[in-house]
């Protein structure tokens, strides 16, 4: 592990536990009716306020903080395989995130925008989104995590081309105090967290959390290497990983700081891009890094503005061992991708009348590095050195109008012109039409792109081969149409959706070496329906049931896409026993054969996880969780640079998880 | 452990078995419709809201505590009433309800200043708090008919919307309003003593940073050492030395928030009723510290103006 890593746990573990002692101390002012009704107004500045689902023109699924409690998630990842449409993958290194079949080799989720607090945080080399360890996020402090399905570059950007997955934390006020936890798991899994938050009338609220996470992994087998100089195939102690994060975020009355600081180190078991077999040497490492200023004014009733600044940075670096015939010295190969942003936003909420609100707004972003590099160190040769700077401004605007009792009207559009790809107009619009009460047809047609990465798209990285050519943006259009039921407790909604893509990018392999490079496919379509049936019973029961078809297939030649689940359902239910104490959750999720790039499928996954969490005493909670609890054993196919054609996925694990809470968070 | 692409026919009986009973085990006793009112806490404003909007409203009422220390229990227990309205009493019970309750509409009443906490549009309505600053001058300028200049102490963050109306109602009312934002109640005093030699008159306003037990105390000592008449926010401030204040009718706010919720339940958008404006007030003012300031308490006050015994 790189000092970085010491250097964060020593700073940040002096700040965490100075302050406990103060937290937990503080005590309330005796109440004066007078002044206890003007005081109410220091503890809820800031809180952030929801859209209402039956509002919000697109697809959305919200995930609760209960949720994530009472079914033990851990990583953004292990929360979206229960997402109506979402599939994960994971290739022992990375978590891939599919939306409606779409999730192509090779493209590290950089057609998703993740979202934190609003702040995106996709990586500024490689364009990826971090839904695993490497996003450096504890689930803990999530309050919700929202999937906002289909294009989002009319407000957002780059990126925002499937679906847009923005993480809320949650706000000091809600649980102060401190909070520590500590999992153990099986394949050598520990997780450990340390949290303190202070909410304090008349002072600044704050939230620092420090978590860590280390774990041996599971020994692994791997056909294609089944041979007697590639240990028959067995990765022994070559799954390991370790992580260490920092998050935390302060208020003072409009002004917030957000803070988030990680590193995350992971042995690569697959001896990705023909790497040496069994060399426990062959890993990567990624931080994904930011500080972020904000501050919300409002001018008048009907006018509001918001502002952020923002520094950016995200880490990435790895070790390659390759041992090239008929010399048989290995070679020790590093690569780097690092890069720094700047940024600033101006926002603006106009109630222009009373039935119409305008948002208005413009981006700026420099991107101050974007530096590849890779090496040979013995002998040493620089294949690429590269540093690569940008500059963004994206102006946007979106009008919503209300037509009497039942209709709402949303229309808007981004233009992002940056100074090394093409400038891109991004339109959306939308109507929400109330039919009668508790049923609504909700229509959404938009236009979405993906510029390429700083990675995919400089001539000498992308183009190592033989100079490449540069990209253009990826553009993805949308039709989508949803009607929602809701009736007592439940709510019904069938969603049917067509995806057309031009100038795809993929990862394509050139020659028979095994290279590759980035190109713009020519199109690929899909189209698919999904049903969802909710249930949110008065006792906190809260239950899913989600079933999606989807058809995805070549532009050009109507060949299935590779890594494309023809169907995926789930059903999940969570409920908190009477009395409080236990909390009970479980769930089932199906995931049809998928094409490999073998041109063979993966079997079947059902895969059931489940939950069990009792409250041991006041200040201590326990939970017990098993995963994959049918041990059924599947795979999920490997991208361009694996040798296998399927990954081998996790078999039947047990977790216990120990949580201690001061009596402030109680 | 070794993992392989071996694939074993899955067995889902048991867990599928498990997820269903969870599911049926849904109790159908928790589905009756009713109004949740879901009070801050126990102050005495809540309950004379809470107590009028019950007898004005004939419905069923389940009433709430904000029980902070449980929210997801409280949120637990309020779906289990399956409330078709909600009723917040109090911000912190407004901005509950707002958060966790988004799908049910709200009416909320006894919320100051209720446009910073961005509790409009959608499904929410309610009863405005917010007394209009021309209000309260007014209530100043009959106890006191020679004012020409007010001094304003308020939050430099918190209070720049009220200092806006304020001066606002001041330039309308002919009173010149000085305006004394303050970072930092360490640098109050200082700020306010220097204020107090500028004007006629201090004025201090329901603004969270400066509204504590301790500015008032040092205002007051200001406003009788200086003979500058004090104007607040509320009636026992007033009991407590504090010259003039212009308070709320917390009983006429439940009244309304009940005419709300019967609308809301005749089948009208809360959203579309809006915020209604806080049209019942309360003037008074306290004879002796009139007395002691050398105040001549307009006649024109009579019915305007409470002196309070």
């Amino acid at each position: 592990m790189p000092g970085r890593l010491t250097i964060i746990g020593a700073l940040l573990t002096g700040a965490l536990l100075a302050p406990v002692s103060r937290a937990l101390a503080s005590t309330a002012a005796p109440a004066d009716d007078a002044f206890a009704l003007v005081r109410e107004q220091t503890v809820t500045v800031g809180s952030k306020r929801p859209l209402p689902l039956s509002e919000t023109p697109s697809s959305v699924t919200v995930i609760t903080a209960t949720e994530i409690r009472a079914m033990g998630y851990q990583t953004l990842g292990d929360a979206l395989r229960w997402v109506r449409g979402l599939f994960v993958t994971y290739d022992r290194n990375y978590t891939y995130v599919g939306v409606r079949g779409l999730q192509r080799p090779g493209d590290y989720n950089n057609k998703i925008l993740l979202t934190l607090d609003g702040h995106g945080t996709n990586g500024l080399v490689y364009g990826d989104a971090a839904f695993g360890p490497e996003l450096g996020l504890d689930l803990e402090l999530v309050d919700r995590i929202e999937v906002v399905r289909g294009p989002g570059s009319a407000l957002y950007g780059s990126h925002a081309a499937l679906a847009v997955v923005n993480v809320v934390t949650r706000h000091p006020s809600s649980e102060p105090g401190a909070h520590l936890d500590l999992r153990a798991g099986g394949a050598g899994e520990w997780r450990g967290r340390a949290s303190v938050a202070s909410s304090r009338p008349g002072g600044p609220e704050w939230r620092a959390s420090l978590s860590w996470l280390q774990a041996r992994g599971p020994d692994l087998y791997f056909a294609e290497f089944d041979d007697p100089s590639t240990h028959s195939g067995r990765a022994v102690g070559l799954d390991g990983e370790r992580a260490l994060a920092f998050f935390g975020t302060a208020e003072w009355g409009t002004a917030s700081l957000a803070v988030k600081l990680n590193d995350r180190e992971k042995t690569i078991p697959t001896a990705a891009y023909g790497t040496r077999f069994g060399d426990d040497r062959n890993r990567t490492w990624d931080g994904h890094d930011h500080v972020e200023l904000s501050g919300t004014r409002r001018v008048n009733t009907a006018l509001e503005l918001s502002g952020r600044t923002y520094w950016d940075g995200t880490r990435y670096r790895g070790q390659s061992i390759y041992v090239f015939d008929p010399d048989p010295t290995p070679v020790d190969s590093r690569d780097w991708g690092d890069g720094d942003v700047l940024g600033a936003e101006c926002r603006a909420h106009w109630a222009v009348a009373s039935r119409q609100a305008l948002t208005l707004g413009i981006e700026a972003r420099r991107l101050l590095r974007a530096h590849m590099k890779y090496v040979d160190l013995d002998p040493p040769t620089t294949y690429f050195d590269e540093t690569v700077t940008d500059n963004l401004v994206a102006p946007y605007l979106q009008d919503e109008i209300r037509l009497g009792q039942r209709l709402i009207l949303t229309a808007g559009a981004r233009l992002d012109h940056g100074s090394r790809s093409e400038t891109v107009v991004s339109p959306r619009a939308d109507v929400v039409w109330t039919l009668r009460p508790g049923t609504r047809l909700k229509l959404l047609g938009g236009s979405a792109f993906r510029a390429p990465s700083p990675y995919e798209n400089d001539p000498v990285t992308a183009g190592l081969l033989d100079g490449g050519a540069r990209l253009k943006p990826e553009r993805i259009a949308t039709v989508e149409g949803t009607v929602e039921h809701e009736s007592g407790p439940f709510t019904a909604s069938l969603t049917a959706y067509g995806n057309h893509m031009r100038d795809l990018i993929d990862l394509v392999q050139v020659d028979e070496n095994g290279n590759t490079r980035y190109e713009n496919r020519a199109r690929a379509r899909a189209q698919g329906v999904e049903g969802e049936l909710r249930a949110a019973a008065g006792d906190g029961t809260r239950a899913r049931l989600a079933l999606a078809w989807q058809r995805s297939e070549d532009g050009d030649t109507g060949a299935e896409l590779t890594n494309s689940p023809r169907w995926n359902a789930h059903l999940l239910a969570h409920r908190s026993l009477p009395g409080g104490r236990t909390t009970l959750g479980a769930g089932a999720r199906y995931l049809s054969p998928r094409l490999t790039l073998a041109g063979r499928r993966t079997a079947a996954a059902l895969v059931c996880d489940a939950r069990l969490g009792r409250r041991l005493a006041p200040w201590l909670t326990a939970g017990f969780e098993v995963h994959n609890l049918l041990d059924a054993r599947y795979g999920d196919p490997g991208s361009e640079e694996h040798a296998q054609d399927k990954i081998a996925q996790d078999s039947r694990n047990f977790f216990v998880t120990l949580t201690y809470l001061s009596s402030e968070s109680r | 452990m070794i993992a392989s692409h071996r694939l074993r026919p899955p067995r889902a009986g048991p867990v599928l078995a498990l997820v269903i009973a969870l599911g049926l085990s849904v109790p159908a006793a928790g589905f009756a419709a009713t109004v949740a009112l879901i009070k801050s806490g126990p102050l005495a404003p809540y309950e004379q809201a809470t107590e009028a909007f019950r007898t004005a409203y004939a419905g069923p009422v389940t009433v709430f505590m904000l029980d902070e220390s449980d929210p997801a229990g409280l949120l637990r227990r309020i779906e289990a009433a399956r409330p078709t309205v909600v009723v917040a009493v109090g911000l912190k019970a407004a901005i509950f309800a707002r958060d966790r309750l988004p799908r049910v509409p709200l009416v909320f009443c006894v919320v100051p200043n209720h446009e910073r906490f961005d509790l409009t549009g959608g499904s929410i309505s309610g009863v405005s708090a917010d007394v209009p600053p021309e209000r309260e001058l007014a209530a100043l300028r009959s106890v006191v008919p020679g004012v020409r200049s007010v001094g304003l102490l308020f939050g430099r963050a918190s209070g720049a919307t009220l200092a806006r109306r304020a001066r606002a109602a001041a330039d309308a009312a002919g009173i010149t309003l000085v305006k004394a934002p303050v970072a930092d109640l360490s640098d109050l005093l200082r700020v306010a003593s220097n204020l107090a030699g500028r004007v006629d008159a201090l004025w201090l306003p329901a603004d969270p940073t400066v509204a504590t037990p301790e500015v008032f105390r040092a205002l007051l000592g200001l406003s009788l050492e200086q003979r500058k008449p004090l104007l607040v926010f509320s009636e026992s401030l007033v009991r407590s030395g504090a010259l003039v204040a212009v308070s709320l009718d917390y009983a006429w706010m439940g009244t309304q928030a009940a005419g709300i919720v019967r609308r809301v339940r005749s089948g009208e958008r809360a959203g579309d009723i809006g915020v209604l404006p806080l049209r019942r007030t309360h003037a008074v003012f306290n004879p002796a510290t009139a007395r002691a300031l050398g105040c001549a308490v307009s006649s024109t006050a009579d019915g305007v103006i409470e002196a309070l015994p």
